[in-house]
């Protein structure tokens, strides 16, 4: 419990971290507004999915969280308050799930916020656009099983997304290259399986992306084209996460810090 | 069911090497709502008399061959001829296919969502009328006879439905399917390249640690003790910044396209030719990205001086634009291609190797390979926000305490 207390008040008083998360919060209401915003309904109706279209902004969200999770433990590699910490903290894994208790707890409130921001303003926005009754759509509400589910599972999505960051920067200690491997193992994996043509393999890449798998979370339509069931490919991430975590946590037990 | 004319159904007359898949030819031909034109090799297009086609207004059409040149004439009264165009046709045999032809691309009504792409299409019909055919020089002699010539990818009807009747002078040719170049293939060379994203990510971070490392050891305070003119010291590091990733990344590209293309081609998948001129535009442009990259790198770097916010910020304003314009069904298509205009992801329409025809029917879109600016035009792009982020940086690195 002290060592959360102590990661508690580092990551408190760090400048910017509240910065950060408010910026993660903001950007990812801010994007699925937009989103929503651009949705046209031509005259055959809409074929979309509108708890997905609102919640499109988690995709710049989660950089944000990203930086967050890197900063918490490479900052101090970067200041050699490390040794410190490590010297008040002599069991290393404690150190490292104190940090991740603190990460996942902060990132669990300002993805619930940014959450319930983009739903709410998603249902106002779609409803203008044509997205009404009249062709065939609920108003976006979080009473619905699958918004509800795609609502909770995107602010789950966050916290794990904050866990395989810290994983990672734990492993590689420097927050420049920590960002790139995480930044790089999001965004490369959708975009390497959209240039293979081979069905079986772009779906095969599909189930092992952290990114692409872990959003499916947020399909409340044509859940029989994914290749992995919603909560399957969260679990995807959730592997990610615990194995970087792993990979973290071994390596700064047995690494000189 | 077969939709009525589409803006690029044609009909006219053709001169072809044989009737093989790809073959050379010239045709001049009457289309669906762009007035008579004169096609050759598929990606040659001429406007001839502008109007729209009908029974009560028909248009003349003639091909002449001199060799390997052909040229197309056409007129609105069968007396009066005007010169459409010229197209010499290397290497054609002196014995060539000749004929009357109906064409014309499928119908396609596409519709792009956030939730997914959909689309709803498929062959349309295109029949063509033809009196007063006359021929001059050695032909065979002879009637007209139809045939049905496709192609392995063609969106056509079955043979059953396209037909060839000849009745008193009168000759009705009804077709479907296109002589176009095929536009549903991959774009190979930009599969070959799909790994610039991973050398961007990792040139990014080498621009971002190129000065905050400075910034975290301390050692900024040295190199602006020892050359105090700021704004050099960040010039200089982005002329070596520039210089090495441009050498890393030419050196990479020229080496991952043969080796690419000759995979590809191993297994069987068509290869596009591509141009002296294209290639080099597409290797040189790919390394120049990389290279502009991390110095944006360097410049957000310099504003920001912690290295994961920088990096974060690059790779962000780069990377995840492109994402959600070019995988399909994430941004309506609107919104894809507005990002491809204004963010610095622009820049990928470097890599474009198959220029879009106005004359061809297909879905331009950036999920289908196709970038909404000129390739230099989408480099400019990036180019403009990196010269904004330097000025800033070199503005900042001046007024602040180091």
């Amino acid at each position: 419990m002290t060592a959360v207390h102590a990661e508690w008040t580092k990551l408190r008083t760090l400048p910017g971290t509240g910065w950060l998360l408010l910026a993660a919060a903001a950007l990812t209401a801010a994007v699925g507004a937009v989103a929503a915003n651009s949705v046209t309904c031509p005259g055959g109706g809409c074929q979309l999915d509108p708890a997905k279209v609102s919640l499109t902004g988690i995709d710049l969200g989660q950089a944000v969280v990203a930086i967050v999770a890197v900063t918490v433990i490479s900052g101090e590699y970067s200041t050699g308050m490390i040794r410190l910490t490590l010297a008040a903290t002599p069991r290393r894994w404690l150190v490292l799930a104190a940090k991740a208790a603190v990460v996942s707890a902060a990132t669990l409130v300002t993805g619930a916020v940014a959450v319930l921001a983009s739903v709410q303003a998603g249902g106002l926005l779609l409803a203008r656009h044509g997205l009404t009754a009249a062709h065939g759509y609920q108003a976006l509400s979080l009473g619905q099983g699958p918004v509800l589910r795609a609502a909770v599972g995107s602010v789950l999505y966050l916290a794990l997304i904050a866990l395989f960051s810290l994983g990672v920067a734990a492993a590689v200690r420097d927050s420049a290259v920590a960002i790139g491997v995480v930044l790089a193992l999001l965004y490369l994996f959708p975009i390497i399986s959209s240039a293979i043509t081979s069905p079986s393999w772009h779906r095969h890449l599909e189930q092992l992306s952290p990114m692409t798998a872990g959003l499916y979370i947020q399909a409340t339509a044509n859940l029989g084209s994914l290749p992995l069931t919603p909560w399957q490919g969260l679990g995807v991430l959730a592997v990610w996460a615990a194995g970087a975590m792993l990979a973290g946590a071994l390596l700064l037990r047995f690494r000189d810090a | 069911m077969t939709p009525g004319l589409q803006p690029w159904s044609k009909a006219g007359i053709i001169i072809k090497a044989s009737t093989r898949q790809g073959a050379a030819y010239a045709a001049m031909m009457v289309t669906g709502s762009h007035g008579v034109r004169m096609q050759w090799n598929f990606t040659h297009d001429v406007a001839g008399l502008a109007g729209t086609v009908s029974a009560a207004s028909p248009r003349w059409l003639r091909l002449t061959r001199s060799g390997d040149t052909i040229t197309g004439y056409d007129s609105a009264d069968g007396a009066h001829w005007t010169r459409v165009g010229t197209a010499t046709l290397a290497g054609l045999p002196s014995t060539v296919q000749a004929g009357l032809f109906a064409a014309t691309p499928g119908y396609s009504v596409a519709s792009t969502s956030l939730g997914g792409a959909s689309s709803t299409g498929g062959p349309a019909l295109a029949t063509g009328a033809f009196d007063q055919v006359s021929r001059q020089g050695a032909w065979p002699a002879g009637r007209w006879t139809g045939e049905d010539i496709r192609g392995t990818a063609d969106d056509a009807l079955p043979a059953s439905a396209q037909g060839f009747t000849q009745a008193g002078g009168r000759l009705t040719v009804s077709g479907s399917g296109d002589i176009a170049p095929s536009t549903g293939q991959p774009d190979t060379v930009k599969q070959t390249l799909a790994g610039t994203f991973a050398g961007l990510i990792v040139v990014v971070v080498i621009g971002v640690m190129f000065i905050t490392a400075e910034y975290r050891r301390g050692l900024i305070r040295t190199t602006l003790a020892a050359s105090p003119r700021r704004g050099r010291v960040l010039a200089a590091k982005a002329i070596v910044l520039g210089a090495v990733t441009f050498a890393a990344g030419l050196v990479a590209v020229a080496i991952v396209i043969p080796l690419g293309e000759h995979l590809l081609h191993e297994n069987g998948n068509p290869i596009l030719p591509l141009s002296v001129l294209t290639a080099t535009r597409v290797v040189a442009g790919t390394a120049a990205l990389l290279a502009v990259a991390a110095v944006l790198g360097l410049a957000v770097g310099t504003l920001l001086r912690r290295s994961a916010a920088a990096v974060t910020v690059v790779i962000v304003v780069i990377v995840l634009p492109y994402l959600l314009a070019v995988i399909p069904g994430v941004l309506p298509a609107g919104a894809g291609q507005w990002l491809l205009r204004v963010s610095p992801a622009a820049a990928f329409a470097i890599q474009q190797s198959e220029p879009p025809y106005p004359q061809v029917t297909a879905a331009y879109t950036p999920s289908t390979g196709y970038f909404p600016l000129a390739p230099w035009a989408g480099f400019a792009v990036l180019c403009a926000w990196t010269a904004l982020a330097l000025a800033l940086a070199v503005f900042v690195l001046r007024r602040r305490d180091a």
